[in-house]
C-alpha cells in the first residue's frame, strides 16, 4: 500500500520550535499542534466507523446467527448456530458446498482474464495515443463512454446483441460466414466468454484513463535522452514506460482485481437471477443461494469467506510489492 | 521521439479494433432508443425500419425522469463535494504529519475496499433506521442524505489513497516556507498546497462523481420513490407488466449525455492531475 | 413460447405440469418430495416442450424475464403463449389487440389430470411479535375488502382473493371467464408452507438449468432431471 513512506524525515510532532513560538506559551500550541492530525482524520474516522465498520462487524456476526425471514424484525431472536452456517456453505459434498467452490474457480479465472486484458487494452490504447496530435481528446472520449453510461443500460444493450435470433453478433457472424449455426452466448457454455467480454468492455475505460495519467508524468526528457543513446520505441515503452509505471500498476492492478471479483451486476443482468453453470459468479451465487431464499445468515457467511479470500489476495500482494520495492 | 514504423502500425492495429468495440453496443443503444418498442426485440435490422424519436418524448413520463435526474445530481455533487474536502484533510494529515494510529488508519482504509457490499448492507439499513428512531425522525432511511453520507464515505478510500500520494509529491519546503511567514498548518494547506494539488483534486472529484453517480446496491435499498437516484430508476422502465426497453437506451442516452461533456472539457486537468500524484509513491 | 429462463415461471409451469402427472411438491407432512415421479414427469413434461417435440424456440432458454417471451408472441413469432392474467396487459403494451388473440386452459395430454394452472398470489402475514397488533390486523382487513381488492386487481390484472369480488381486470367478458372457469375447475393452489420461496428459487432454478441444457442440444435424461431436482431438494434443507 503506497501510504507507507519510507526515509522521510520527520519534521512534525512534538519539539517546541525556535524562535517562533517564543511568544507563545508553550504548553498549548504544544498540544494544538500534537492534536491537528487528529482533528483533520476526524471526519473521516467517524464516517467509516459509522458506514463502513460498524455495519461490517454487524454482518460479520450475522454469519454466526440463523437469520433467515421468521428473524428479520427481531434479531435477538434468532437462533445462535456458531459456524452452523459455514459448514454448510464449505460442505464440498453437498450441492451448496461444491457449486460454491466450483462458482470460486469461475469467478478467479474470470477476474483474471478480465483484469488482465482490461489492463492490456488500457496500456495498449494509452500508448497509441501517445504523441498522437489532434483529435486525441476525442479518441479520448469516445473510449470513456462505456464509463459515462449508466451500468445497467450498458449490460442490457450487450444482452440484446447477445440474443442468439435477433442480436447484432450473431447477425454478423452469419454474415460473414464465420459460423453455420447461430450459436447462443447468454447459455451454455459461452456464457463465460460473454461475461467476460461485458465485463472488459465496461472496465477496460477506467484502466485507460489511470494509465493515461501515469504515464503524462514521465518527462519528455527521460525519453528523449534514450533516443540519444540509440533506443528504439519499443526498448523505451519496456524500459521507461513501463518501469517507471511499476507502482501505479501494481495498485491499479490490485484495486481491479479486488473490485473485479466482487463483480454483481454484470452477471445478474446479462442472465438474470439463475446464471448459466459456466457464468456462475461468486456474488451472483451467494445471492441466489442465501439472499434470494431471505436466509442472510447463510450468505453473510459466504460473504465473510469472499471477504477472507480478498483479504489473502491483498496481503499477497503487500508481500509481493515490498519484495520488488526493496529489490528496485 | 522518431516513430518507427512498426508502432505505427501498432497505434491503428489497435485503434481502430478498440474503437469498434467501444461503438458497437453503443450504436445498438441509439438505434434502440429511436425503435418503436416491438421492434427493439423483432428481427435484426442495421438501419430501424421504423425511425421515431417518441421515446425520447415518452422517457419523461414513463417514469418520473427529471425527478431521478435531479436526485442523482443532488446525491452525487454533495458526495463528491465532502468527500473531497474530507479527504483533502485526512490525506494532508497522512501525508505530512507522522502521528500514532498513522499505519492503523491506512490499514482500515484499505481494508474497505475488500468489504463485499451485501455483506454491510442490510446492517446499513439497521444502523440508518436505529439513527432515525434515535433522533425522531427520518434524517438517513431512504433519504437523500443517507445516500450522501454513504456514497462520500464509499470514496473516501481510494481519494485518500489518491491525494496522500499527490501530496508526498509536493515538496516540504512549501510548506515551511509558509510557515515560516506565520501560516499555521491549515494556513499552509490551503495557501500552498491545494493550488498546486488542483489536478489531483479534479481526478479524485471525478472518480467520486463517477462512483457515486453509478451506484447500484445501495440506491435500491435505501432510496424510496422520493429520493430515487437514476441508476436505479432507469430499471422502473422495467415493469412486471413490461419492459420498455427503447426508454431505456433512450433515457441512458439523454442522461450520459452531459458526464460525456464533462470528460470532454475536463479530460485536459483529469490526464494532468492523476499523473503526478499517482506515481510519486 | 415460455420464459425458459424465467424462475418463477419456470417454477410455476413445473407444478403445472407435476399436479397434471399426479405428483407433488411436498408430501402431507410438508417435507419436500421433488424427487416423487410425478414432479418428474411433470418436469420432463415442461422440458420437453423444447428439447423433445420443439415446439418451443431454443431462443426462449435465453428470456430472463417474461415480457421477453411476450413480446415474441405479441410480434407473431409465437403460435402459443403460456402466461398468466397479466398477459392482458402485456399484449397491448406490445401492440396486439384482444380480439387478435383467444385464451383457453393450459392443455394436459390424454389421461392426466386436467390441471391448467395454480392459486397464488402475493402474500400478506402479520409477524408474531409484532407490537402493532391490531393496527397490522386492521391494515389486512382493509387489504383484503371488497373495495380494495377491485382497486388492486384491476391494477395487477389478477383474479380477487375473496369472495364475493367479481373479477374485473379487464372489459372483455369472455377472458374474463375464462380465467374465472380455470381457477375454479382446473386450478391447485401452491402449498402454503412458509418455504414457499426458496421451493420458487430451488426448483425454478433447477428448471432453468435443465431448459438451458436442452435448448443447447443435451438430451435430457429422466436421471439429469432426478438429479436435478435432489439437488433443489437438499438446498432447501439449509433454508430453515
Amino acid at each position: 500500500m503506497a501510504m507507507t513512506q519510507t526515509g522521510r524525515p520527520t519534521q512534525t510532532m512534538g519539539g517546541p520550535r525556535p524562535a517562533v513560538s517564543a511568544a507563545k506559551p508553550r504548553r498549548k500550541w504544544f498540544t494544538w499542534r500534537k492534536s491537528t492530525p487528529y482533528l483533520l482524520i476526524l471526519p473521516a474516522v467517524l464516517l467509516e466507523l459509522l458506514i463502513h465498520v460498524i455495519p461490517m462487524i454487524v454482518g460479520i456476526w450475522m454469519s454466526f446467527i440463523e437469520l433467515t425471514q421468521f428473524f428479520i424484525t427481531n434479531w435477538g431472536e434468532a437462533p445462535f448456530s456458531g459456524l452452523g452456517n459455514y459448514e454448510i456453505a464449505l460442505d464440498f459434498s453437498g450441492p451448496l458446498g461444491w457449486q460454491l467452490l466450483r462458482s470460486f474457480g469461475l469467478t478467479l479465472a474470470f477476474t483474471l482474464l478480465t483484469v488482465g486484458i482490461s489492463f492490456g487494452f488500457g496500456m495498449s490504447a494509452a500508448l497509441a495515443l501517445q504523441r498522437f496530435g489532434r483529435g486525441r481528446g476525442l479518441i479520448r472520449t469516445l473510449f470513456l463512454i462505456p464509463y459515462a453510461l449508466p451500468a445497467y443500460a450498458g449490460i442490457i444493450t450487450w444482452k440484446f446483441v447477445l440474443q442468439r435470433d435477433n442480436g447484432l453478433l450473431n447477425e454478423l457472424l452469419m454474415n460473414l460466414h464465420l459460423t453455420g449455426d447461430r450459436p447462443f452466448w447468454l447459455i451454455g457454455s459461452n456464457a463465460f466468454v460473454s461475461v467476460v467480454v461485458v465485463s472488459i468492455w465496461q472496465q477496460w475505460p477506467f484502466a485507460f484513463l489511470m494509465i493515461m495519467a501515469g504515464m503524462q508524468v514521465i518527462p519528455d526528457d527521460v525519453y528523449e535522452a534514450s533516443a540519444i543513446d540509440g533506443a528504439n520505441t519499443w526498448q523505451q515503452v519496456r524500459h521507461i514506460t513501463l518501469g517507471m509505471m511499476r507502482p501505479i500498476n501494481a495498485v491499479l492492478v490490485l484495486l481491479l482485481f479486488l473490485w473485479t471479483f466482487r463483480e454483481f451486476n454484470t452477471p445478474f443482468v446479462l442472465f438474470g437471477p439463475t446464471p448459466p453453470e459456466s457464468a456462475n459468479l461468486l456474488t451472483a451465487h451467494i445471492y441466489n443461494s442465501s439472499f434470494i431464499t431471505w436466509n442472510f445468515g447463510l450468505g453473510s457467511a459466504m460473504s465473510v469467506l469472499l471477504m477472507l479470500f480478498l483479504i489473502l489476495v491483498a496481503g499477497l500482494w503487500a508481500l509481493w510489492n515490498r519484495r520488488v520495492n526493496r529489490d528496485a | 521521439m522518431r516513430e518507427q514504423l512498426s508502432f505505427r502500425i501498432f497505434r491503428w492495429v489497435v485503434l481502430i479494433p478498440l474503437g469498434l468495440f467501444t461503438l458497437m453496443p453503443l450504436y445498438v443503444m441509439v438505434t434502440s432508443a429511436l425503435k418503436p418498442l416491438p421492434d427493439v426485440q423483432g428481427p435484426f435490422e442495421w438501419w430501424p425500419s421504423n425511425l421515431t424519436l417518441r421515446p425520447f418524448v415518452d422517457i419523461w413520463t414513463t417514469v418520473p425522469l427529471a425527478e431521478y435526474f435531479v436526485n442523482s445530481l443532488i446525491v452525487t455533487i454533495s458526495a463528491t463535494v465532502f468527500s473531497v474536502i474530507i479527504a483533502i484533510f485526512a490525506s494532508y494529515a497522512i501525508s505530512r504529519y507522522r502521528f500514532r494510529g498513522r499505519g492503523a488508519f491506512s490499514g482500515v482504509v484499505l481494508s474497505t475496499q475488500m468489504f463485499p457490499g451485501v455483506l454491510f448492507l442490510l446492517p446499513l439499513f439497521l444502523v440508518f433506521v436505529n439513527i432515525d428512531k434515535a433522533l425522531g425522525d427520518t434524517f438517513l432511511y431512504q433519504t437523500r442524505l443517507g445516500l450522501i453520507v454513504t456514497y462520500l464515505t464509499f470514496t473516501l478510500p481510494f481519494s485518500i489513497w489518491m491525494l496522500a500520494s499527490y501530496f508526498d509529491g509536493i515538496p516540504r519546503d512549501l510548506d515551511e516556507s509558509a510557515q515560516v511567514d506565520g501560516a499555521s498548518a491549515i494556513g499552509a494547506l490551503f495557501r500552498i498546497i491545494l493550488p498546486s494539488a488542483r489536478p489531483g483534486i479534479v481526478a479524485v472529484a471525478v472518480y467520486s462523481f463517477m462512483t457515486a453517480w453509478g451506484e447500484i446496491l445501495f440506491a435500491s435499498q435505501l432510496t424510496n420513490s422520493e429520493s430515487r437516484t437514476l441508476s436505479i430508476g432507469l430499471q422502473n422502465y422495467s415493469t412486471e407488466v413490461n419492459v420498455y426497453w427503447n426508454q431505456v437506451m433512450a433515457a441512458s442516452l439523454v442522461v450520459s449525455v452531459p458526464i460525456v461533456v464533462g470528460f470532454l472539457i475536463l479530460q485536459r486537468y483529469l490526464v494532468a492531475g492523476l499523473t503526478a500524484g499517482a506515481v510519486k509513491s | 413460447m415460455i420464459p425458459g429462463a424465467t424462475v418463477n415461471s419456470s417454477m410455476h409451469f413445473s407444478f403445472i405440469f407435476s399436479e397434471q402427472n399426479g405428483g407433488s411438491a411436498f408430501d402431507t407432512s410438508g417435507k419436500p418430495s421433488f424427487t416423487s415421479q410425478g414432479m418428474i414427469d411433470g418436469v420432463r413434461q415442461y422440458v420437453d416442450l423444447l428439447s423433445k417435440y420443439k415446439v418451443v424456440n431454443p431462443s426462449a432458454a435465453q428470456y430472463s424475464e417474461t415480457a421477453q417471451a411476450a413480446a415474441e408472441f405479441a410480434r407473431g413469432d409465437a403460435a402459443m403463449y403460456m402466461a398468466q392474467t397479466s398477459a392482458i396487459n402485456v399484449m397491448s403494451k406490445n401492440g396486439m389487440q384482444p380480439d387478435q388473440y383467444g385464451i383457453v386452459p393450459i392443455p394436459a395430454p390424454a389421461g392426466k389430470q386436467p390441471i391448467g394452472s395454480f392459486v397464488a398470489g402475493s402474500n400478506i402475514s402479520i409477524f408474531k411479535n409484532t407490537k402493532h397488533l391490531d393496527e397490522a390486523l386492521q391494515f389486512v382487513k382493509f387489504m383484503t375488502s371488497a373495495e380494495e381488492q377491485q382497486i388492486l386487481n384491476k391494477a395487477y390484472t389478477s383474479l380477487p382473493a375473496v369472495t364475493g369480488v367479481p373479477a374485473a381486470f379487464t372489459d372483455d367478458k369472455e377472458k374474463l371467464d375464462a380465467f374465472t372457469t380455470i381457477l375454479a375447475d382446473q386450478s391447485k393452489p401452491l402449498p402454503l408452507i412458509s418455504g414457499i420461496q426458496a421451493f420458487q428459487a430451488n426448483v425454478g432454478g433447477a428448471v432453468v438449468g435443465l431448459i438451458g441444457k436442452a435448448a443447447t442440444g443435451a438430451t435430457i435424461s429422466d436421471g439429469d432431471i432426478r438429479s436435478a431436482l435432489e439437488q433443489a431438494q437438499q438446498k432447501m434443507a439449509t433454508t430453515k
